[in-house]
C-alpha cells in the first residue's frame, strides 16, 4: 500500500461496500420495522387492534435480538446467510444480519414515535370513519414524520457501526478495510484517515437527517 | 333521533373493572341541541362515545334513526361514523395537514372526488369564516380558529349529527361565547343535532334545549333546561346548580345588619327568593315595600334568561316589626317560586 492511488482506489472500494451494505439493509429494516412498530402500538390500542399476547410475542422476540450483542448475532445468523444469500462471506452475506439486527432497533423506534403521536387525533381519525391501514398511512406516518426520520438517521449510524464491525468475518466494507490494513498490518495512518472518512460520513448523515426532520415537523 | 335503552358500559382495566355507565335510558329528539352535564368521571364522554360506536356496550342498546349502533359489522360502523361529526376539547387537528387538508380529511375517507373535495372545502372554509387560513397549518392558530376547523371538518360530509366533547373547555369565555353562537346557528340554519357534554352550566344555559344530568354513571334526571335548572328534582343536581348560584354573605355585612336592627330593637330576617317566569320581571320588592312598615334591602340578586324565560335568585334582609316583617314575607311568598330564610334575629 505505498502507492496512493491504489490505496484511495482500495478505499472508494471499500466505500461502495459499505454503501451497499447500508443502504439495503437501511431500506429492508425500515420497512420491516415501520410495520413491526405499528404491530407493536397497534396491539396495545384499544381501538385499533388490541391483542395483550400477540403485543408480548413480538416485544419478546424483539427483545431478544436487541439484547443481542451485533458481533454475537452476526455469527449465529451467518449459516442462515448461506441458505438466503448464497454465501457466509463479503458484502451480501452481512445483508442478513445487519436486517435483522436493524428492524429489531428500527421497531422499538418507530412504536415510540407512533406512541408520540397525540392519541386524540387517532380517536378522531376513527370517529371519521378511517379504518386501520388509512390510520396507519394518513395519520400516524406524517404525524410520526419528524420523528421517524430523525429514527432513521440514528438508525442509519448504528448499521455504520454494525457493518464496520462485520469487516472482522470478512464482510468488506470500510470496517474490513480498516481492520485488515490499519489494524492487522500496523498501517496507523490508514487507520487514521479511516477514522476521518467515518466521521466525515456521520456528520453528513446526522446534518441531512436534522435537516429533513425540522423540515417535516409543522408543529 | 338517537335513542339509549338501558345502556352498561364498561371498562376492564387491571384494577378491576370500571363500570363508567350504568343502566341509562333516555333520547335525544332530531335536530335539537341536546346537553350532558355532571361531574368529572360521571360517564360523560363515555356516554357520547358510544353513539360513534367507538365505545363497546356491556348491554343495552344505541340507536341512531333506528339503525342500532352496537349490532353493526366493522364496515357498517364506519359509514356510520362518517354520518356522525365529532369534535373535541383539545380540537385534537392533524398537525402535519393545512386548515384546508383536515378540512377535506373525512371527504377522503369517505372516498369523495377531487374536484367534489375542493368545492366543498371552500365552502366550509366560509361557513367558519376561515378562508384567509386556508392554507395554515394547525399550529399557527388560535383555539377558536382551531375549534372551527373542528367543526368545518365535522360537517364536512353533510353531517346530520354533532357530538361535542367540551369544546370550549379549552377556550376563554369571549372565544366560547362565539363558538357556542356558531354551533346554535349551525343547528338552525343545517338542522343539525347536537349532544354537547361540557361541565360548564354555562354553556349548557346558552344553547341547549334539553339537559340529561349524570353522576357516578348513571343518568339522574333529564328534562327541558329550564324546568332542570329552575326546579332540579334530584338532590345531585340541586347540589350542582347551587354552585352556579351560590353566594354567602360576607360575614361583615351579616354583623352590621345584626347590630343596627338589635340597637334600633327591630326584628329582622334574611331570606333567599327564587324567582321564575313572570314574576322575575316584577317589581315584587318594591311593591311590597310599599305595602308593609319594613325596610328590604337587596344583598345580592341574579337574574338570567334561560331559553329566553327569567329567573333569578335573591337575597334580602327585611327588618321592622316582627308583625309587620312576617307580613312582608308572607306576601313575597305568594308572588316567587320560592322563600328560603337563611337568618334571623334571635
Ligand atoms: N379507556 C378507559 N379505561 C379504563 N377506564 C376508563 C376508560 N375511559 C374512561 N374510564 C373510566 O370511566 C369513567 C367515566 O369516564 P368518562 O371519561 O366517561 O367521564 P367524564 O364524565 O367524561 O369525565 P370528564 O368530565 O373528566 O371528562 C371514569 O371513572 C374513567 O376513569
Ligand atoms: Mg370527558
Amino acid at each position: 500500500m505505498s502507492n496512493r492511488f491504489s490505496f484511495v482506489n482500495a478505499l472508494r472500494g471499500a466505500l461502495l461496500e459499505t454503501a451497499y451494505m447500508v443502504s439495503l439493509s437501511l431500506v429492508i429494516s425500515i420497512v420491516l420495522g415501520t410495520l413491526l412498530g405499528y404491530c407493536l402500538y397497534a396491539t396495545s390500542n384499544r381501538y385499533l387492534m388490541p391483542n395483550r399476547y400477540a403485543n408480548s410475542i413480538i416485544g419478546f422476540t424483539v427483545n431478544m435480538v436487541r439484547s443481542m450483542p451485533f458481533i454475537i448475532l452476526l455469527v449465529a445468523v451467518l449459516p442462515l446467510s448461506k441458505v438466503v444469500a448464497g454465501t457466509m462471506v463479503g458484502p451480501k452475506a452481512i445483508i442478513l444480519p445487519l436486517v435483522i439486527s436493524s428492524t429489531a432497533f428500527f421497531s422499538r423506534l418507530s412504536e415510540s414515535a407512533f406512541r408520540g403521536v397525540n392519541k386524540g387525533v387517532v380517536e378522531y381519525a376513527l370517529s371519521a370513519g378511517a379504518n386501520n391501514a388509512q390510520i396507519f398511512f394518513t395519520i400516524l406516518l406524517p404525524e410520526a414524520g419528524s420523528t421517524l426520520i430523525s429514527a432513521v438517521t440514528v438508525a442509519t449510524i448504528a448499521l455504520l457501526g454494525s457493518s464496520a464491525m462485520a469487516g472482522t468475518v470478512g464482510g468488506g466494507g470500510v470496517g474490513h478495510f480498516a481492520i485488515s490494513y490499519g489494524y492487522e498490518r500496523f498501517q496507523t495512518r490508514i487507520l487514521l484517515v479511516c477514522i476521518a472518512v467515518l466521521a466525515i460520513i456521520v456528520q453528513v448523515i446526522q446534518f441531512i437527517g436534522d435537516l429533513a426532520a425540522r423540515r417535516a415537523d409543522k408543529s | 333521533m338517537i335513542s339509549f335503552r338501558n345502556v352498561d358500559v364498561k371498562f376492564e382495566t387491571d384494577k378491576g373493572v370500571v363500570h363508567a355507565v350504568r343502566n341509562v335510558s333516555f333520547t335525544i329528539e332530531k335536530e335539537s341541541v341536546f346537553g350532558v352535564i355532571g361531574a368529572s368521571g360521571a360517564g360523560k364522554s363515555t356516554l357520547l362515545r358510544t353513539i360513534n360506536g367507538l365505545e363497546k356496550l356491556a348491554s343495552g342498546e344505541v340507536a341512531v334513526d333506528g339503525n342500532i349502533v352496537n349490532r353493526l359489522s366493522s364496515r357498517q360502523l364506519r359509514e356510520h361514523r362518517e354520518r356522525i361529526g365529532m369534535i373535541f376539547q383539545h380540537f385534537n387537528l392533524i398537525a402535519s395537514r393545512t386548515v384546508a387538508q383536515n378540512i377535506a380529511y373525512p371527504l377522503k375517507i369517505a372516498e369523495k372526488g377531487r374536484a367534489f373535495i375542493e368545492t366543498r372545502v371552500d365552502e366550509l372554509l366560509k361557513l367558519v369564516d376561515l378562508e384567509d387560513k386556508k392554507h395554515a397549518y394547525p399550529a399557527k392558530l388560535s383555539g377558536g380558529q382551531k375549534q372551527r376547523v373542528g367543526i368545518a371538518r365535522a360537517l364536512a360530509n353533510h353531517t346530520k349529527i354533532l357530538l361535542c366533547d367540551e369544546p370550549t373547555s379549552a377556550l376563554d369565555s369571549e372565544t366560547t361565547r362565539v363558538i357556542l353562537q356558531l354551533l346554535r346557528q349551525l343547528s338552525q340554519e343545517l338542522g343539525i343535532t347536537i349532544v354537547i357534554i361540557t361541565h360548564e352550566l354555562d354553556v349548557v344555559s346558552a344553547i341547549c334545549d334539553k339537559v340529561a344530568v349524570m353522576s357516578e354513571g348513571r343518568l339522574v334526571e333529564t328534562g327541558s333546561i329550564y324546568d332542570v335548572f329552575t326546579s332540579p328534582r334530584e338532590e345531585y343536581t340541586k347540589k350542582l346548580l347551587d354552585t352556579r348560584y351560590d353566594f354567602s354573605i360576607p360575614e361583615e355585612i351579616l354583623e352590621k345588619i345584626r347590630r343596627v336592627n338589635t340597637e334600633q330593637g327591630r326584628y329582622w330576617k334574611i331570606v333567599r327568593l327564587d324567582y321564575i317566569g313572570e314574576g322575575a320581571n316584577e317589581p315584587v320588592i318594591s311593591r311590597a315595600s310599599k305595602r308593609f312598615d319594613t325596610e328590604i334591602d337587596v344583598i345580592h340578586g341574579k337574574i338570567e334568561y334561560i331559553q329566553g324565560k327569567p329567573y333569578g335568585r335573591m337575597y334580602v334582609s327585611v327588618c321592622g316589626e316582627r308583625t309587620e316583617t312576617e307580613k312582608t314575607l308572607a306576601c313575597l311568598a305568594g308572588q316567587v317560586r320560592s322563600i328560603e330564610t337563611l337568618y334571623e334575629a334571635s
